[in-house]
């Protein structure tokens, strides 16, 4: 009988410990969320090397919160330990609080999440990432036409319009910094600001600018299509000029030098992108190059996809703010590619015909995605249009852009 | 109404900063695109000038090389595409007409150092070059 009742009651205490037991209602809807996530990655293909991590992330946080929670410390006086320690050797550390020397003993060790995390919490991902990417991009379009630099900071415009916005729904200015970002549709750059101005809201933004890059063909065309006329669409750009060599490799150090001395907020971001770029187009460090383009682009992608995931506990993503930073962020995003496509048409009549609207939309980063946006929308009016070269101009200046328009509002918020 | 004045602050520095930076950074490309591509050329020119000098007695004596023995200008094992390449490559790199090829023939012995062969070497190096 006592048997029995011991087997039952150990049954019982399982049971009580199980995630039926102690997860809130909140947790289960989350893990319905994750689950969509998954099936628009794996099914639909939706940026799956980012969101297949963050969804699993999310499953895995709201099925066992405690995966990002931190370990445990216990601060005894070293006297009182001392003293009921007689003779032990110690090998804990020891800090002054308000002149008291305390070991600090650890009591728990924390979740696996929760140490990926400090990678985010610390701004050491987002710049690692930017690496990977500079490695990867050919600004050669850039250098041949440096105009289109214009294109990728009128993209931007949508980023400080949406700041607005999100002070008018009732944000504070640095949440408000932190959604207005979305519009760079850049998901690095939105983490490594949202880290810095509002890390509450990680969770939240990052979803939502992950969702939008990936969603770019389906919201960019109708924007597009409305702001253009046929003629525009159809206009085609004459070829690039050949880049050379030493001009590739100059870029990086200059647009270094010039973003750092003024915008020192920038200097992260920037510095590693055209690191990593100096490394591409310098052609004398082809194995760190790869490395930075591959399996360090990958792990940090895993690394950074899983702890951005766990930060949308229950608690946090189901809240009206939530539905309020979607909104936001994909109304950021459409004035962002509205903007681009506006200096377009201006381009376009400045320069007499010569440069095709569609390309300003490219401008919002999302690379090279929003610049194959260009090329089929482009393709649509005139199929022996190729305007895939000409956007990735644009397109990686808008990466410019974005980490410039990263610098300016961490400088006033932060 | 502080919120509202700080975003119509941020939305001016905003575009300000964004646009004078990046107009800023197309002033530069141009400016060191154009300085780059002069400095370019006129070393080509010298490059050409110093190249197509000492290579035209070479020319005269390949020339007259080739009047002399033109039966053994080829290895016959070797096919017609391999040498018309040969010759472009020979041209693009000595200038048009500068040289002509008056014989190609397959080496006897494979280039190597010690032991491997120079694919082999090259990989090695490849594998083992320090950081």
């Amino acid at each position: 009988m006592d048997f029995l009742n011991q087997f039952l009651e150990s049954i019982v205490g399982i049971f009580s410990n199980s995630g039926f037991a102690t997860l809130p209602w909140q947790n289960y809807i989350m893990i319905l969320v994750s689950f969509v996530l998954i099936y628009l990655a794996v099914k639909k293909q939706f940026e799956p090397l980012v969101l297949l991590p963050i969804a699993i992330g999310m499953l895995l946080v709201n099925l066992y919160p405690s995966i990002a929670i931190g370990g445990q410390t216990q601060y005894i006086p070293v006297n009182e330990y001392l003293a009921a320690h007689a003779g032990e050797n110690v090998t804990y550390a020891r800090v002054m609080i308000d002149g008291v020397e305390y070991f600090a003993k650890p009591e728990q060790v924390g979740g696996l999440l929760y140490y990926l995390y400090q990678g985010v919490k610390h701004g050491i991902y987002p710049p690692l990432i930017f690496l990977g990417i500079g490695a990867m991009t050919d600004f050669g379009p850039l250098i041949s036409n440096p105009k289109s630099f214009i294109l990728g900071a009128a993209a931007q415009i949508g980023i400080f319009i949406t700041f607005i916005g999100a002070i008018l729904l009732g944000f504070d200015p640095k949440e408000a910094g932190a959604i207005g970002i979305i519009g760079g549709a850049d998901g690095p750059t939105a983490i490594y600001v949202t880290t810095i101005l509002a890390s509450h809201l990680l969770g939240p933004i990052a979803v939502a600018a992950y969702s939008y890059m990936a969603l770019v063909p389906i919201i960019q065309p109708p924007i597009m299509r409305l702001l253009t006329t046929k003629e525009e669409r159809s206009i085609r750009m004459v070829q690039l000029r050949p880049v050379s060599k030493l001009e590739k490799i100059l870029f990086p150090i200059i647009v270094m030098v010039i973003v750092s001395l003024l915008l020192p907020d920038a200097a992260t971001l920037i510095g590693m992108l055209m690191f990593g770029n100096l490394m591409r187009e310098s052609g004398v460090v082809d194995r760190i190059s790869k490395t930075a383009q591959n399996e360090l682009m990958n792990i940090i992608t895993i690394f950074l996809g899983l702890s951005v995931g766990s930060t949308a506990t229950g608690k946090v993503f189901l809240s009206p703010k939530t539905i309020g930073i979607i909104l936001l962020g994909l109304f950021a995003f459409m004035m962002g590619t509205a903007f681009g496509v506006l200096f377009g048409k201006i381009m376009c009549k400045v320069t007499g015909g010569k440069v095709n609207p569609l390309i300003g939309s490219a401008g919002v980063s999302a690379v090279p995605m929003a610049a194959r946006v260009s090329q089929k929308v482009g393709q649509e009016e005139n199929p022996s249009n190729f305007l895939l070269m000409h956007a990735m101009g644009p397109n990686v200046a808008g990466v410019v852009g974005s980490a410039v328009a990263a610098g300016v509002l961490i400088s006033i918020l932060s | 109404m502080d919120n509202m004045k700080l975003s119509l602050i941020i939305l001016l520095t905003g575009i300000v900063v964004v646009f004078a930076v990046l107009v800023l950074l197309i002033l530069i490309i141009k400016l060191y695109s154009t300085a780059v591509s002069n400095a370019q050329s006129s070393i080509e020119k010298k490059k050409q000038q110093d190249i197509q000098q000492p290579v035209k007695p070479v020319t005269q004596k390949a020339e007259a090389a080739a009047k002399e023995e033109p039966a053994s200008v080829t290895d016959d094992s070797i096919p017609g595409e391999i040498i018309a390449a040969i010759a472009a490559a020979v041209d693009t790199v000595f200038g048009e007409g500068a040289v002509t090829v008056t014989s190609v023939k397959k080496a006897k012995k494979q280039i190597s150092s010690g032991r491997r062969n120079a694919w082999r070497s090259a990989g090695m190096a490849e594998n083992t070059r320090a950081f």
